[in-house]
């Protein structure tokens, strides 16, 4: 009499698949910084400003459109947000960190193309890859900044930083890929603090009297 | 994933809070075909092997298992201890050049005390516990480092030799010039000014006219240290980063006349070669470069 074999119970694989995404996905945590009174639910379409490179070792070479702007509309869009790339111009040289972190009201307010409300700007702050003793490693920084034109502020801020490497001939091998790896890791940890548009949070149009609390869950509290 | 496996760097140059550990979760999996290779690396290092394992003996299997470990031992030990984040140099842009060259006739030189700042990098899988400004050392650590900027600064200052208002010693009239320039030096060590920055600068001029401000900033940003873990071929290199920041600003026109920044990616530490160079490079242009 021959055995019977069991079937394999698809549970356990779809148990193993979930675990592995599980691993992969980065978890919610709050921003740097979230203007007090600001939900993230009352953001309806973003739009991407040109990038912002802060590097001041600017050795590296990295098309900021394509993986900064691009992968960040990627990774917004995958959460739910509806985002578009706008037009706008360069910031120039003229401006700073410090002028993105603490802008000008005015300046916010000319930023994008009309109609646009939220605008986000992400900076490159650095990134390099070397090769170790028996490897190759990659590191990057990223700062996003996202302002209200409605009233010329900065509503959210916040910094994703990636530390990635591989040792072996793989790794060795890798080294060229591992700036765009570290910048790839950096986002998606930059932008962990946006929660996802689910059902659970949902858009939810501002309040006329911004003041006034909102009744549904808050993104911190539904998270 | 063994957690425990994982070697730390015992790098010196970094405080307790940038040695803590943040494993990518995605690279976890990724680093899993590092364990692939790394023991094929091992054994492609025949000639050592050989070198070892002589004379041919009954143990030789051992002493093969052993020499694959001493081999192992060894690569791991210079990694650790020779690893990239002890031999940082500081990284200048090409167009620096230094202070001493700006034209600066007449010009009465205001020397502000040096900005420290201290920030953490967002840990990457602590969901809500992280606080932004959790380990960061107390004004009075960073005492010494605002010390040896000043000393940078005011030496460079003097091949100017300008008439020179020493905001570290000023008096009186001058000390209130300093403490109304106090709060934007931040911002003149970027080489920018907000529009009240501007009126400040411009009310300063009224007081003490054909003056400019030397504003210097050190950014200090403590990351995760290095570290490789010897199951998975996983690896990283240290993060922490440290830039310097310095400008002349005119007073009555808020034209910056010469400003200069260099990275240098490690935590500063004043016995170093590499904050020596970075300070020196800082105000007197891109002599050391990568």
């Amino acid at each position: 009499m021959t055995p019977q074999r069991r079937p394999v119970d698809m549970r356990v694989i779809y148990l193993c698949i979930a675990v592995v995404a599980a691993g992969c996905s980065h978890g919610w945590r709050p921003p740097l910084y979230q203007k007090p009174g600001f939900h993230t639910q009352w953001v309806d379409k973003i739009a991407i400003l040109p990038p912002f490179d802060a590097r001041i070792d600017k050795s590296t070479e990295v098309d900021l459109n394509e993986q900064l702007r691009t992968a960040s509309a990627n990774i917004l869009t995958d959460k739910g947000y509806v985002t578009v790339l706008s037009e706008s111009s360069n910031p120039g040289p003229a401006v700073t960190s410090d002028d993105l972190a603490e802008p000008d009201a005015a300046w916010v307010r000319e930023l994008g193309a009309p109609g646009e409300r939220w605008m986000m700007m992400v900076s490159l702050v650095d990134v390099t890859s070397s090769m170790v003793f028996f490897g190759s490693t990659g590191n990057a920084q990223v700062v996003a900044y996202l302002y209200d034109k409605k009233d010329g502020t900065l509503v959210w801020r916040d910094k994703g930083a990636a530390q990635v490497g591989q040792g072996g001939l793989i790794g060795m091998a890798l080294k060229d890929s591992m700036d765009e790896a570290a910048i790839n890791e950096a986002l998606g940890r930059l932008f962990a603090s946006i929660p996802d548009r689910t059902a659970n949070n949902p858009y939810i149009p501002e309040p006329p009297d911004t003041g006034v609390s909102l009744t549904g869950p808050t993104p911190a509290s539904s998270l | 994933m063994a957690r425990g496996r994982s070697r730390r760097l015992p790098n010196t140059c970094l405080p307790a809070p940038a040695r803590q550990r943040s494993e990518p979760a995605c690279s976890r999996i990724h680093g899993a075909l590092g364990a692939l290779t790394v023991p094929f690396l091992y054994r492609c290092l025949t000639a050592a092997r050989f070198a070892c394992c002589i004379p041919r003996g009954l143990a030789q299997g051992m002493r093969q298992d052993f020499c694959a470990s001493v081999i192992r031992r060894a690569a791991l030990a210079a990694f650790v201890s020779c690893g990239a984040a002890c031999s940082v140099h500081p990284i200048v842009p090409p167009t620096a050049r230094p202070l001493a060259a700006t034209p600066s006739e007449s010009l009465t030189l205001i020397l502000l005390r040096p900005v420290v700042r201290i920030d953490k990098m967002p840990p990457a899988d602590a969901p809500l516990s992280f606080a932004p400004n959790q380990s960061v050392p107390p004004a009075s650590d960073g005492e010494p480092l605002i010390r040896s900027l000043y000393d940078a600064a005011k030496g460079a200052a003097a091949a100017l030799q300008p008439a020179l208002i020493d905001c570290q010693t000023a008096e009186d009239g001058d000390a209130g010039l300093c403490k109304q320039l106090d709060p934007l030096v931040g911002r003149l060590a970027h080489g920018s000014t907000t529009a009240d920055g501007r009126s400040v600068l411009h009310h300063v001029a009224e007081v003490q006219p054909n003056c400019a401000v030397l504003a210097t900033q050190l950014d200090v940003e403590l990351g995760p240290g290095a570290y490789y873990n010897s199951a998975t071929g996983q690896m990283g290199s240290a993060m922490s980063t440290s830039a310097f920041r310095a400008a002349l600003t005119r007073c009555d026109t808020a034209e910056v006349l010469w400003k200069n920044e260099v990275l240098l990616r490690a935590v500063p530490d004043l016995d170093s070669a590499g904050y020596t160079e970075s300070l020196h490079a800082l105000f007197e242009g891109p002599k050391v470069s990568r």
